[in-house]
């Protein structure tokens, strides 16, 4: 984690007015509210307009199967070092298809033994985040396995969790209860 | 530019309903339909998110003042090598209030002396959301002298939603509309 403590704390569980209690309902989980939520409530007018943006990214409107779409996430999250996100789209990406080990592959990039398909998909994520830009050959390379719908999506789900590892690692948006920091990921500052 | 030629190339005027014209000319301030907007319309649910999302970025109610939005935008097109979004967004940033030395000193960074404290820390903000995705703790000190939650919450998602705007925009290849110029630094990348 990059921040040991938040520099924003989250609303506490049960704290809050009507309007933040109503757009925290509409997170779509049961249990204990994700400190994430807890945190972007406070300002109640952003986090709205946000979860609008987020939940296309995470729903069925997108084109992107959900095991691909965890992919592209667990990598932009990685490589932003975002402790917070890599934790927990493991545990989505587990629901989504993903195994364990593959997850920890996730680390070592496109050439640890990938089908071809989720190789494009790290060297997409990683173009993305070291050049904003998708080069020719990784494009092509992903065009042979996706529609360039699903291409687009791709560029959205990159960009959108490259956001949201700025916000939690400069807030400083700590683990939920219960959740354990991958030790490779413990000491990022 | 990054690519000389749209990947996907924008929808023609015959596919887009009058509807949905008068509202992206309106949205844009701009009697044309932007190379952008007409890209995204590709997929409308897309669409409809994505604007819901960067409008309320773009809002003038949300805690960040306009003029200091913009630089946020521009610093962070500048630095993703975004042609298009620099030239979308300097048309932007002086109808809020950015005179052109602000612009051109923009490319510069926060140590140009012509930047105040507040515009200064937004600037050292913007450059390390790109670099790190993380603001150290010296920087939030300064951010927190001259901004509020709410405005440091916005000015990280300016820097991240216009980080996604640029790899869309540098992927997909969105070409200039017509009158833009591109500026001669960001003309010739690989």
């Amino acid at each position: 984690m990059r921040l040991k403590e938040p520099r924003i704390a989250p609303l506490a569980e049960g704290e809050g007015d009507e309007r933040q209690k109503e757009i925290l309902s509409m997170r779509g989980r049961g249990g204990p509210t994700l400190n994430i939520f807890r945190t972007m409530v406070k300002s109640p007018d952003a986090a709205e307009a946000f979860l609008t943006w987020g939940r296309y990214i995470l729903s069925k409107k997108s084109s992107l199967p959900a095991r691909e779409r965890e992919i592209l996430i667990l990598r932009t999250g990685y490589l932003c070092k975002s402790g917070y996100e890599f934790t927990q789209h493991t545990r989505i990406g587990l629901e989504s298809g993903l195994t364990n080990k593959e997850i920890g592959r996730i680390k070592g990039g496109a050439e640890a033994g990938w089908s071809e398909a989720d190789a494009a998909l790290i060297r997409f994520a990683d173009d993305l985040h070291n050049d904003f830009f998708v080069s020719n050959a990784v494009w092509a390379e992903a065009l042979k396995h996706f529609s360039e719908r699903q291409c687009m999506d791709a560029v959205y789900t990159c960009g959108q969790y490259t956001q949201v590892s700025m916000l939690l690692n400069s807030f400083g948006v700590q683990l939920d209860e219960g959740q354990t920091l991958d030790p490779e990921l413990a000491d990022y500052k | 530019m990054r690519l000389s030629k749209a990947r996907i190339e924008p929808l023609g005027d015959e596919v887009i309903s009058p509807e949905l014209a008068a509202y992206l000319r309106q949205r844009a301030a701009s009697p044309l339909i932007l190379a952008i907007h007409r890209t995204l319309a590709h997929d409308p649910a897309t669409m409809d998110a994505f604007l819901a999302w960067g409008g309320h970025i773009l809002s003038r109610d949300n805690g960040l003042p306009p003029r200091q939005r913009e630089m946020v935008i521009l610093r962070t097109g500048f630095l993703c090598k975004s042609g298009y979004e620099w030239a979308q967004h300097i048309r932007m940033g002086a109808r809020e209030g950015l005179t052109e030395p602000e612009i051109a000193a923009i490319k510069i960074g926060a140590d140009d002396p012509i930047w105040s404290d507040a515009d200064r820390a937004l600037l050292r903000m913007t450059d390390e959301l790109h670099t790190d995705q993380f603001i150290s703790d010296g920087v939030w000190t300064q951010l927190k002298a001259h901004f509020d939650t709410r405005a440091i919450f916005i000015a990280i998602m300016a820097a991240g939603q216009y980080t996604t705007v640029s790899m869309f925009l540098n992927s997909v290849g969105v070409q200039l509309d017509e009158g833009q110029v591109l500026d001669p630094d960001l003309a010739d990348l690989p």
